[in-house]
């Protein structure tokens, strides 16, 4: 059994456009990362970046222009692997002559459920999405919110092994949205891969363990939020105590950048260490001279500025 | 399959959810709602009116003749029961030459006196009666007649024993009912007398017409009205990726949808189709079950336009392209059927070969619309050689004739072509001939028509042997006239205006002496070989036999029971074929017609018989019918064929059969090889060569939903053909063929590709 969830490698999606099909929009490019059994992944990236184009491809909605793509081991797309995934798709459309709960029996159905098992998992599910009271209304009356919940409803329905939300807390409120994020870390506890397209870096941020960053389909990076926060700036920030003079004596050989004075003894400087090295022998310098370091640490940029960072970066005519 | 009929159950959910939908059930429900009140009631027919007379001077001249004998007879007694002017006035008729001087302002009083006599009790007298067969019934009501019987039972007991008493004459039907329509049970028509067979057409009539405007036409489009927004819906961005996510085939989704949508149209059409049989069973007592099979065929009609809506949806996923483009498609399906029809009825069908002659140098043609024409070779055309109709305004071309031209035969020995036209004429007054005449074509270069001696009255069929002797049969019998007779016809005239009927005749009466009675219409055939003449009338086969003094007895004749309407009649050497309008051909040795019993063939299914003919020897018959399919077979080697093509008239030439077909062909074939031997194609005028390059093909290829209604009538009326204009049981006439099976495969075929190439759409493209 394999250990990922999705698997893709390489993965390409062009589209011709236009009158003669002669515009040729590269979606994604050449598109590669994994995403753990178990985990909860996901994929950022600002508006037309081609989130929901991958998603599509995964669920074999959209045909792939190249590259390989493997949903819960089988190639995407594929109808036995779809029995296994839940989905919520952005804005999406429940058609209005169904109720809460006959939307239920019509999505569990295409699942392969039968009425029973839908009558018997419905309304527990319903009341797990804070719909409870509302299964007998039309959908016709739902808010956006009350929407995107029964959303979540039908692609849980069926009990899948992989969740591909789209944009999963559009429209609903700050409650609701802390309602759903804890209902996720639940279903990731339960063993279900939750993958979640979102522009909503906050959401990522407090629930993913690993996520990407999309800008004009490629991706530029990947990992634990923390690896994506990284910064890789040159600097380490030390709190030390001791004579100035030691200090500086010290770390003569690289470049101080900011000195603060603190309480008493106690300084915080700002030291060029490009690296592991760097940094060792910045240890090694201050200890020599009896200087006592409080705390070291690199600074991080918070996964907002990473974002920025990436997207500007993609966005410089030097770099594209 | 779970997902699918879940989808399937939706959609039904979903026309369940239209306004719509609800909106024609409720229409629907008060349509039946408004029918069901009406009440049919019937009473047994007790009157008498012109109309029940089918042969005025057999009538007149029975009456006569009991009147002027001594012996009691029903007409002496009748005559007695209604004074002496009606004596008079029966006396006073006079006959020419065995034709009967009779005007119209005769039969009123005729008429009121039979009607009148028929109220009266002693209508009935044992000695008048005494030679009359009576059947059981009328035994059964003299012998139960008493002072208490009423008005209504004397009248139908006298009716019965009028009925018996000319029954060669008169057609007192005993299914014919009095009938009158009720509504709530209060509002009353007054009756009046329908048979039965013409009560049951009549409602099957009306039915059709129910059925192709408020089922075929207003459910239909409201059918699509209601369900073309549900493909566009499930296609549409946020639905199609939720239900694409699921475990299902993008195709058989599709078609799950098509399907669902095919239930909205036959819940509607069940609902009305039923509610409508139902009332009408239970109501009128009238159990069509025909009528429920319309549920299919409007459900296929119905899948036609749906097919081009759903095909829309999933490009355009928009409800109003799908309607938009539905409308334009059922345009375009009705102007290709509406271009071929027209040009059909107005420039092609009259043109029609229907008939064909050999001649000493070429070949001449009846046109359908009674137009003689002859071949002519060096310019590979036909030429008009008589038209019959010049000097009418019929419009373009003329439409399909209500005449049929009755021959033509050939005189090789005199080179002329004699024919006669008659005109039809609705009901029982077929007394005067019709002011049918004989035409006369002799050959100067050109054929030049004359008139001829005028035809006995009623002359259907005419045979000429070789030596010029033209032999008629009308319905009083037979008669012939030499070739040096048939030209100096003179009718009777009055200050210089000829009559349509009397005057002097030059045909000599060749019996049979006894009335046979015969009703038009009636089918004959003549054997070349021996002379003798087969007549069917009124389900009655007769062989009458050539005497040596050339006088025609009856042999022998067999009763068809359970047999309607007129046959085609082909005779030669020991075989006569007889083809019968419900498509059923037998094969009777004539020396075996008395017992009945022959070859049974069904060679084109329910369709009726156009033409039968047999090749002079004898050994090959031939029979087309109104569909078109031409049927060979040969006595001797006992083979049956087919001859392919839409045939519209055959003859048989020396050791060929000449066919026509593609309107103006004619292409001879060998009798035994069936080889083609040469042909009369004219080069294509305008019309022709659009007709046949780019109506007919396109119409070929397109879906035909409008002829769809030929399926319903074809269901209700249970007949394939239907005859244009009067003369409707006359087989002769030329008739509208139904085309059941050729909408049905054609339509399934468009149904099959449109919904292939959505699937095909669908699966190729991203969604």
């Amino acid at each position: 059994m394999s250990e990922t969830a999705i698997e893709v490698d390489s993965l390409v999606k062009v589209y011709n456009e236009g009158l003669f099909k002669r515009n040729r929009v590269e979606a994604l490019s050449s598109v590669s990362f994994k995403v753990e059994k178990g985990s909860i992944f996901g994929l950022l990236g600002p508006n037309g970046a081609g989130k929901t184009t991958m998603i599509k491809v995964l669920l074999g909605l959209v045909r792939k222009s190249g590259g390989h793509a493997n949903l819960l081991g089988k190639p995407a797309g594929n109808r036995v692997s779809r029995k296994q995934v839940g989905y919520l798709p952005e804005n999406h459309r429940i058609p209005h002559h169904l109720t809460g709960d006959s939307a239920l029996f019509y999505y569990g159905g295409l699942s392969g459920l039968s009425r029973a098992d839908v009558k018997r998992l419905g309304p527990v599910l319903m009341e797990r999405v804070g719909l409870g009271k509302w299964g007998a209304f039309s959908v016709k009356k739902y808010s956006k919110g009350m929407l995107q919940r029964l959303g979540m409803a039908q692609a849980m329905l069926h009990k899948p092994k992989l969740l591909i939300l789209d944009e999963p807390t559009d429209g609903v409120d700050p409650v609701g949205r802390n309602e759903l994020r804890a209902l996720m870390k639940e279903l990731r506890d339960e063993g279900t891969t939750i993958f979640i397209n979102s522009h909503l870096l906050q959401e990522i941020e407090l629930i993913c363990d690993r996520a990407a960053i999309l800008v004009h389909g490629k991706l530029r990076r990947q990992g634990t939020i923390a690896e994506i926060t990284e910064r890789h700036a040159p600097n380490i920030e030390l709190e030390v105590a001791g004579e100035e003079a030691k200090i500086r004596e010290a770390l003569s050989w690289t470049t101080i950048e900011s000195y603060e004075p603190l309480d008493g003894e106690l300084k915080r400087i700002s030291v060029t260490a490009n690296d592991a090295i760097a940094t060792n022998r910045c240890i090694d310098s201050l200890r020599k001279q009896d200087i006592t370091i409080v705390s070291l640490t690199r600074p991080r940029d918070s996964l907002e500025d990473a974002f920025i960072n990436i997207v500007n970066a993609t966005s410089a005519p030097n770099q594209e | 399959m779970r997902p699918y009929f879940t989808v399937l159950i939706d959609s039904f959910h979903e026309a369940l959810a239209s306004r719509v939908l609800w909106i024609l059930i409720v229409l629907s429900t008060l349509f039946l709602l408004l029918l069901a009140p009406i009440g049919i009631s019937e009473d047994r027919a007790t009157g008498f009116n012109r109309s029940n007379v089918t042969n005025w001077p057999s009538l007149i001249k029975k009456l006569r003749s009991q009147i002027d004998s001594d012996k009691p007879s029903p007409g002496k007694h009748i005559a007695s029961l209604s004074g002496d002017e009606f004596t008079k006035l029966i006396k006073g008729i006079q006959f020419t030459d065995n034709q009967l001087e009779i005007s119209r302002d005769l039969i009123p009083p005729i008429e009121k006196a039979i009607y009148t006599s028929l109220d009266r009790e002693d209508f009935y007298d044992e000695q008048s009666w005494k030679e009359i067969t009576l059947s059981k019934e009328v035994q059964e009501l003299i012998k139960n007649s008493s002072k208490k019987s009423s008005k209504d039972d004397i009248k139908y007991r006298n009716r019965l024993l009028l009925k018996a008493a000319y029954r060669n004459e008169l057609n007192l039907d005993s299914s014919t009912l009095e009938t009158s329509i009720s509504y709530l049970g209060i509002i009353e028509t007054p009756s009046f007398a329908i048979s039965s067979q013409m009560l049951d057409m009549a409602i099957r009539l009306i039915l059709s017409t129910i059925m192709s405007v408020f089922v075929g036409a207003f459910a239909v489009f409201a059918g699509i009205l209601v369900t073309a927004p549900i493909i566009p819906r499930t296609f549409e961005a946020g639905a199609i990726d939720l239900l694409l996510s699921k475990p299902v085939s993008r195709s058989l989704l599709f078609l799950t949808k098509f399907l669902g949508g095919c239930l909205f149209i036959l819940l509607n059409a069940s609902y009305f189709i039923t509610g409508l049989w139902l009332i009408l069973g239970l109501r009128l007592g009238i159990w069509h079950h025909q009528l429920l099979y319309c549920i299919p065929v409007f459900l296929f009609l119905f899948a036609i336009y749906y097919s081009v809506s759903a095909f829309a949806g999933v490009v355009w996923k928009n409800s109003i392209v799908c309607i938009v483009l539905s409308i334009l498609f059922w345009g375009l399906c009705f102007s290709v059927g509406l271009s071929k029809v027209f040009l059909e009825s107005n420039f092609l069908f009259p043109e029609q070969i229907v008939k064909i002659q050999k001649t000493n140098d070429s070949v001449v043609a009846v046109t359908q619309s009674g137009k003689i024409l002859q071949w002519e070779d060096d310019l590979n055309e036909w030429s008009v050689a008589i038209n019959p109709n010049s000097g009418r305004n019929r419009g373009p071309g003329g439409p399909p004739s209500k005449e049929i031209v009755i021959g033509p035969v050939y005189d090789k020995n005199k080179n002329e072509l004699i024919f006669i036209q008659r005109t039809f004429r609705r009901g029982a007054f077929d007394f005067s001939g019709g002011g049918s005449e004989l035409s006369i074509g002799t050959w100067a270069g050109n054929w030049q028509k004359n008139t001829g001696a005028k035809p006995p009255v009623g002359t259907s069929w005419i045979y000429l042997d070789d030596e010029g002797t033209l032999t008629t049969v009308s319905i009083n019998g037979i008669s012939q006239i030499n070739s040096k007779n048939r030209a100096g016809g003179n009718g009777a005239s009055i200050l210089g205006f000829k009559l349509p009927f009397g005057g002097k005749t030059a045909y000599e009466p060749l019996g049979p002496e006894f009335v046979i009675g015969l009703i038009p219409p009636f089918s004959a055939a003549m054997d070349k070989e021996s002379g003798d003449i087969v007549i069917y009338n009124r389900a009655k086969l007769h062989l009458l036999v050539r005497g040596p003094e050339g006088k025609y007895t009856e042999e022998s004749s067999f009763h068809y029971e359970d047999t309607k309407g007129s046959t085609a009649l082909a005779f030669g050497g020991q075989n006569i074929l007889i083809a019968f309008s419900d498509g059923k051909v037998l094969q009777i040795d004539k020396n075996n017609l008395a017992s009945g019993i022959g070859k049974e063939y069904h060679p084109a299914g329910k369709s009726e018989p156009y033409l039968a003919a047999c090749s002079d020897d004898g050994q090959h018959f031939g029979i087309l019918f109104h569909d078109g399919t031409m049927w060979t077979l040969d006595t001797q080697s006992k083979q049956t064929d087919y001859l392919s093509g839409d045939i519209s008239g055959f003859t048989f030439a020396d050791d060929e059969i000449w066919v026509a077909d593609r309107i103006n062909r004619i292409t001879k074939y060998g009798l035994t090889d069936k080889n083609k031997n040469g042909e009369y194609n004219p080069n294509p005028d305008t019309v022709l060569t659009i007709y046949w390059y780019g109506i007919k093909p396109l119409h070929t290829i397109f879906p035909k939903p409008g002829e769809l209604g030929n399926v319903v009538r074809y269901l209700i009326m249970e007949k394939e053909t239907v005859a244009l204009g009067p003369g409707t049981n006359e087989l002769r006439t030329s008739r509208e063929s139904m085309d059941i099976w050729s909408p049905i495969i054609n339509s399934t075929i468009f149904i099959v590709i449109m919904l292939g190439i959505t699937c095909i759409y669908i699966e190729r493209n991203d969604m």
